[in-house]
């Protein structure tokens, strides 16, 4: 009886206690952080989105604010991953931006970048729990579409970004670039590079096998290699883990291939290949392009440590979205189709890029 | 029916886990306690409670099913395949099960004849299910047939979710197998004391492969009811899920050590661990807090039922 | 005298198995049986050795795997390189160091507790643990990738002995040594394998079943924080994504190398062979360029024939 007493006791506090910090946590968009004090976290917004994160939804300097009342509209916005610096950058952008219009964004991310299925019940969750617009990055967009089509029919207007998904018609408009148009152009970069130093040999390591993205940014990787009289010497998964891609690229270079560059899914890939190539002492030999312009990735562009990568605009991903939803809320019109990013990140305009974008917030 | 008797809700762990979280995340948000959001959740629940089966019937037996998200996406994936093609439904799907099946078989067979560790004999099968789906269909494929749909969106008598629906009625199904049935009492023999079992005559190899093959026919078959949710199927779909239904069935009361536990109990896990996910949603945790709050949830969970079980010991 | 000849026997095929690997796979690969390609897989298992070898005490107990050793490896990473890249003397790194084995200590030190007072299965605390201090790590770095590793930790991780051979693998052999040396020479050791092998037996002669558990799964926490550092080293960044798959690869090593899942038997020979088989498997493959696509059916069936050849060359060689 007492051990009964006991157990109730302790649910009652801690359900007390979850109650209580929960409600800061869902009225706020700050992130608690148990993270010993030492840690420096600059979490300021880029240059022209003003509010600290961590400040309450305070009333921020609103340049362009409407002159009616702004309805604070709750927003949600899904983003494929938890942890990766680019879905942060979106966030930034978007809470950022909500701020300022007096809104809040609560981010939802699945459990692992390719859990299409758990996004989709967050999705459907969002559409009960009563937000008022859904910004959405797929992880996979045929996936999606049922949910998304039960969002628009529930009067919830849908922002999409990052991924394309023509198919869904009823979106309210789609913000950034597409992951096939950015794949073209920094592949392009690559091949054209290649070419004027009449190298041939590309090796193509990916993101898991069939996660959606994989399958889109490939693409263009396979046909412009003709073109350019590229060999694709083969294209081997690197899970889109930078430990994963620097062991496979370790193993590729013992093969005694030859090979002139690799074309890496993501930065953080490219890190590890870049880690491989430069223990077998052949960093000078081999070209290596990324994908996501991430800080660390400009930041290796500029040191000339990766050839090329691209960026995708995540704050602006995040904060147009907002805008989107938020004017879409209100009533007004937007355009459809709503373009960041695809910025391409050559050594010429690396140290610029990162200054503008990267430094305040990384330092 | 006598069956219902048998599937005595027991007082485990994922009663208080369920009664816990419901309590909590009404609180917090009051739309979360709505006939509508429970209807989602029910929808939500069925490949979880379904993996959550085989989970359980695989603990019986003392060993771990790993494979069964693998064979979530290629049944997928096949049924999709085929259906594209002009194949009927019914028709796609079966092949679809037959595939899951045959592999969950060949589980059974290794694991019976040899002492080969059956973690990782379902780890690499679940390999080779993922590997196999993902060379069939390259990427995510789309079901031509909408009406394929209808599995996840149809309501029986107009109200109870067709997805629940057949839940509850597989574990009213399995529920008898186990109880009225000589099999489910061989299976409990042998998660026992499988040496005793042998003593006893139970030809415990020929029961564990048709515990794995009906880890292959489910496993595949809550891949089928995933798929209809989105009218898509991917080789990806269902990572993940094995440990969840491992999860589930320990919370409902399933011994690791197998030979204790109940259906019932399973079911319940499942509902908990979908209805803690569902809630912090509801609530709007953002992901790095979702996935604390879930362990933390977690343990409290299993804490909270070994003072039960301790105050019950002394109270002998 | 019978479970030692067993022992014998077992470890035997699985060399058996492995050099059965190497020349099917030098059939195959043209380069794949040179010296380089060789210390290239020797220290790719290192790095998982290291992480296996708290993965065997563990598993040792028969109380089941741990499964939050990525989590503890990306948090005690995390913590020690944002202090070492804050003030980047040799002073640091001692700290830094020990802040990181402190953590990888700690959260085993949970996870022995939980498991050995509450009666709990590992399988389900671990999972617990790994949801939990996954998103601490999220929550911590919030995205941020940390650069810039002191050169002492590159050596440790990247660094190469007479030009050669890599640093990493002589830790990783100096640290099999010393965990052969404490699971069959020293006390604890022999107690851990009791509790796995016979815990009635191990309760009956006195033994603290709670006080090994918790050795076992803290041993399993620290040296997933040492395999951290050498990653920090090997990549020279910390992010919060690493880990992911090392528990489950770790698991499968360690279960190829005999390590069984019931507790009482394996050896630390058994993780090491487990481990080279387990990266051979992948340098193959990707030598070999098989199409990614493959490579899971691939990788599955090729454990699939080395277990099943493991046991069937261990039940003749058993027998004889």
């Amino acid at each position: 009886m007492k051990k009964k007493l006991m157990a109730l006791f302790l649910t009652t506090v801690l359900a007390v206690g979850m109650i209580a910090c929960g409600g800061s946590a869902a009225s706020s968009t700050a992130e608690k952080e148990e993270a010993p004090k030492e840690e420096a976290s600059q979490e300021e917004a880029p240059k022209e989105e003003a509010p600290k994160e961590e400040a309450p939804a305070e009333e921020a300097s609103q340049e362009e604010a409407p002159t009616e009342e702004q309805k604070a509209y709750k927003i949600a916005y899904f983003v494929k991953d938890g942890s990766m610096p680019f879905w942060r950058y979106v966030i930034i952008g978007a809470q950022g931006e909500a701020e300022k219009q007096g809104c809040t964004v609560t981010e939802f991310a699945p459990d692992a970048i390719t859990n299409a299925a758990m996004q989709i019940n967050q999705i459907e969750d969002a559409i009960n729990s009563g937000f008022d617009a859904l910004c959405v990055i797929a992880i996979d967009g045929e996936a999606a579409l049922p949910a998304l089509q039960k969002a628009h029919d529930a009067g919830i207007p849908v922002v999409l970004a990052n991924g394309r998904i023509d198919a869904f018609e009823d979106q309210v408009a789609f913000v950034g670039v597409d992951n096939i148009e950015a794949s073209r152009i920094v592949t392009t970069a690559l091949y054209e590079e290649l070419q004027k130093q009449d190298k041939h040999n590309v090796v193509a390591i990916t993101n898991p096998p069939a996660a959606w993205v994989t399958s889109q940014r490939i693409q263009p990787v396979q046909d412009l290699a003709e073109e350019y009289g590229i060999n694709l010497v083969t294209i081997q998964s690197g899970e889109g883990s930078r430990e994963t891609a620097m062991s496979v690229m370790e193993n590729l270079l013992e093969s005694g291939e030859e090979i002139d560059a690799v074309w890496c899914m993501n930065d953080a890939m490219a890190m590890g290949v870049y880690q491989a190539i430069l223990n077998a002492g052949k960093e000078d030999e081999i070209m290596i392009s990324g994908f996501d312009g991430t800080p660390e990735g400009i930041l290796a562009v500029d040191e000339g440590k990766i050839f090329v990568t691209i960026d995708q605009g995540p704050f602006d991903q995040g904060s147009k979205a907002v805008a989107a939803a938020i004017a879409t809320l209100n009533g007004e019109t937007v355009d459809k189709i709503i373009p960041t990013g695809g910025t391409l990140i050559t050594k010429d305009n690396a140290r610029a890029f990162y200054d503008e974008y990267y430094a305040d917030l990384v330092g | 029916m006598s069956v219902l008797k048998k599937i005595r809700l027991p007082q485990t762990t994922a009663l208080y886990g369920i009664v816990f979280t419901i309590i909590v995340f009404s609180i917090w948000n009051h739309s979360f306690f709505a006939i509508g959001n429970f209807v989602n959740v029910s929808r939500q629940l069925a490949p979880l409670a379904i993996i959550a089966i085989c989970s359980f019937l695989a603990l019986m037996t003392h060993h771990t099913d790993l494979s069964v998200g693998g064979f979530m996406g290629l049944a997928g994936i096949v049924a999709c395949l085929l259906s594209n093609k002009g194949w009927n439904l019914f028709a796609a799907c079966a092949v679809a099960l037959l595939c899951t099946m045959f592999l969950g078989m060949i589980n059974g067979i290794i694991i019976a004849y040899t002492t080969i560790a059956p973690f990782i004999v379902t780890l690499a099968m679940m390999g080779i299910a993922q590997s196999i789906a993902s060379v069939l269909g390259r990427e995510s494929l789309k079901f031509a047939n909408e009406k394929f749909a209808v599995l996840n969106n149809a309501d029986v008598f107009g109200v109870i979710p067709l997805p629940f629906f057949i839940t509850v009625a597989l574990y009213l199904f399995i529920a008898f197998i186990l109880y009225k049935r000589k099999f489910g009492t061989q299976l409990y023999a042998i998660g026992g004391r499988e040496e005793s079992a042998l003593a006893s005559g139970i030809n415990v190899k020929r029961d564990k492969i048709i515990v794995f093959t009906i880890n292959g026919l489910l496993g595949g078959f809550a891949g089928l009811m995933f798929s209809s949710r989105i009218c898509a199927a991917n080789p990806t779909f269902g990572e993940g899920y094995e440990l969840q239904g491992i999860c589930s069935a320990v919370l409902g009361g399933t011994a690791l050590s197998g030979g204790k536990g109940s259906i019932g109990g399973a079911f319940l896990g499942a509902l908990a661990i979908q209805l803690i996910r569902n809630g912090m949603n509801f609530v709007g945790l953002n992901s790095n807090i979702q996935m604390i709050t879930i362990g933390v949830i977690l343990v409290i969970i299993i804490t909270m039922d070994t003072f039960r079980k301790e105050g019950k010991r002394n109270e002998k | 005298m019978k479970s030692k000849a067993l022992d014998f026997a077992a470890k035997y095929s699985r060399i058996l198995v492995l050099l059965l690997l190497i020349v099917v796979s030098s059939l195959l690969a043209p380069k794949f049986l040179t010296v380089s390609n060789m210390i290239t897989i020797l220290q790719q298992s290192s790095l998982m050795l290291i992480m296996a070898l708290g993965m065997t005490c563990a598993m040792l107990l028969g109380r089941g795997v741990d499964m939050s050793i990525g989590s503890t490896l990306a948090i005690a990473n995390a913590l020690s390189a944002s202090y070492m890249v804050a003030s980047m003397s040799t002073g640091s790194i001692v700290t830094g160091i020990l802040i990181s084995l402190a953590v990888g200590c700690g959260i085993g030190l949970l996870n022995g507790v939980l498991i050995a007072y509450l009666n709990l299965p590992a399988i389900l605390v671990t999972f617990a643990t790994r949801e939990i201090f996954r998103g601490c790590v999220y929550a911590y770095l919030k995205g941020r990738v940390i650069m810039g590793m002191h050169p002492v930790i590159t050596f440790l991780g990247s660094g190469r002995i007479l030009k050669k051979i890599p640093v990493t693998i002589i830790i990783a052999f100096a640290l099999a040594l010393i965990v052969s040396f404490f699971l069959r020479r020293t006390r604890k050791g022999r107690e851990l394998y009791l509790v796995g092998a016979n815990p009635a037996a191990a309760d009956f002669s006195g033994i603290n079943a709670k006080a090994v558990t918790i050795l076992a799964f803290t041993l399993s926490g620290l040296f997933a924080s040492i395999a951290g550092i050498i990653y920090l080293g090997r990549l020279g960044s910390a992010e919060s994504e690493i880990g992911m798959k090392f528990a489950i690869q770790c698991v499968s090593a360690v279960a190829i190398g005999g390590i069984s899942f019931n507790g009482g038997m394996g050896n630390v020979s058994g993780a090491i062979i487990g481990c080279i088989i387990l990266n051979m498997i992948n340098n193959t493959l990707n030598q070999l360029k098989i199409d990614p696509y493959w490579q899971g059916t691939a990788t599955g069936l090729i454990i699939l024939l080395a277990v099943i050849l493991d046991h069937f060359a261990r039940k003749r060689l058993g027998n004889n």
